[in-house]
């Protein structure tokens, strides 16, 4: 401890016992700020000034003292009313196995769904599959090419009110747009074949186009990219087109 | 008692339970009256002042850190806070030092687990006691009645500068008497002792 330090170290113990005037206290906040010394010593008086709390013989107050507290805590607010609740160890480790099960359950449930959808298109696929091997298999059955931003197989009969569209290469679209069919009347009329969109991860799209007129009332066929939903007619560019 | 035991009643008594508060009257109780009383001069003052100070740990638990140390000196630095706000507020005269004080006294509240702890307080006490009565009048009006080095040298009609070296030779002969002759220096004893206050 430096000379510097004299005129503070002396006025340690008031400082303990908040005893200085305000100019006096900001000084010694200033200077234990800057001198371990000083703090070490601070340390000291502090300890004696703690003592002073507990220096006094004990004395136990009226019983009426502990009866009027009950009566008060009573009419207060719980503690717990100024924010959070503490919680207990075992109430705290079982909140967070039932957060790990929670979370184990979503996630298990967001497969599910997963494996559901996957085997709904699947079942789509098989369906579309077979009534294409069975358009093949009926009499009269043909196979046209498609051709355009991507390739395809067009199956159908010419007298049955359906076909099999088979495409490759077409591009995935987003959410706001589908793939529309339009079948072409002799008049240049387009009528609507159905919507579809290509499966993600999937090389390839089937798709089985309803008609309400035998396919012979038709002179060919095209795809186009449409709003959602569809359209009334086509709009968008043609990316698959046959003629029968 | 232990620091783990009174640690485990606030954290009951932050989580609502009355009776948790109550063991912790039943512990300290004494002193927090003990020392308003001795502030105020007033036993049913100090009653007040003793209600107010449980139920301020009542609604303040959760605010006491246990890495703060112990609870004993927590509570009652609140009780002689709250006291010093009461005597500014009604602009008290400084109250006068009982001193019938007997040895007798210290064993009214009896607590067989903290022998040690009565006899270090019991010390320091004997220690104030046996500054030069100037000494321990401006440091009792200090500590006890809040009032800074001015407002003693007014009160006792004393120069300040008189104050201030009663005040400071009282305090560094209770360092030297108490804190060094009872091997409170250091630190590792005496955060022993708190803890186990």
């Amino acid at each position: 401890m430096n000379a510097s330090c004299q005129p503070f170290r002396d006025l340690l113990p008031a400082y303990t016992l908040e005893a200085l005037d305000p100019n006096e206290s900001r000084a010694v906040d200033a200077h234990l700020k800057a001198c371990p010394d000083c703090r070490a010593s601070l340390e000291e008086y502090r300890r004696v000034s703690e003592g002073l709390l507990f220096a006094l013989p004990p004395k136990a107050p009226p019983p009426r003292v502990r009866a009027k507290l009950i009566a008060r805590m009573a009419a207060s607010k719980k503690p717990a009313a100024s924010g959070l609740r503490i919680w207990p160890i075992w109430q705290l480790a079982g909140g967070l196995a039932l957060a790990v099960l929670l979370i184990l359950n979503i996630s298990t449930m967001a497969q599910l769904q997963s494996l559901q959808r996957q085997q709904i298109a699947l079942t789509r696929q098989l369906h579309t599959s077979q009534t294409a091997l069975a358009l093949v298999a009926y009499p009269e059955g043909r196979t046209l090419s498609v051709t355009g931003q991507g390739i395809g197989t067009l199956v159908l009969n010419s007298e049955l009110l359906s076909g099999v569209l088979f495409a490759w290469g077409l591009d995935p679209l987003d959410e706001t747009h589908t793939y529309q069919v339009w079948l072409i009347q002799p008049d240049g009329r387009r009528v609507s074949g159905g919507l579809f969109r290509p499966e993600p991860g999937q090389p390839f799209v089937s798709v089985v186009i309803p008609s309400s007129r035998p396919f012979s009332d038709f002179t060919g066929l095209g795809v186009t990219v449409e709003p959602s939903g569809g359209s009334p007619g086509p709009t968008g560019p043609r990316v698959l087109g046959a003629s029968f | 008692m232990s620091q783990l035991a009174d640690d485990n009643l606030i954290e009951r008594i932050a989580n609502g339970e009355q009776q948790a508060l109550l063991h912790l009257y039943d512990r300290y109780s004494s002193r927090v009256y003990a020392l308003a009383l001795r502030m105020l001069g007033d036993p049913m003052s100090a009653e007040e002042i003793t209600q107010d100070v449980f139920l301020k740990l009542w609604s303040r638990a959760r605010s006491y850190l246990s890495s703060r140390g112990a609870l004993a000196p927590w509570l009652l630095t609140i009780a002689r806070n709250t006291t010093l706000d009461r005597l500014r507020l009604e602009r008290r005269r400084p109250a006068l030092a009982d001193d019938e004080e007997s040895e007798e006294t210290w064993l009214d509240i009896a607590d067989e687990e903290s022998t040690s702890e009565e006899a270090r307080w019991r010390s320091l006490h004997f220690a104030v006691q046996s500054l030069s009565p100037e000494q321990r009048q401006v440091i009792e009006l200090a500590y006890y009645q809040g009032l800074s080095h001015s407002q003693i040298a007014e009160h006792l009609g004393w120069p300040v500068g008189t104050v201030k070296t009663r005040l400071r030779m009282g305090m560094d002969q209770l360092r030297q008497q108490w804190l060094y002759s009872n091997g409170e220096v250091n630190g590792k004893k005496s955060k022993t002792a708190w803890r186990d206050v």
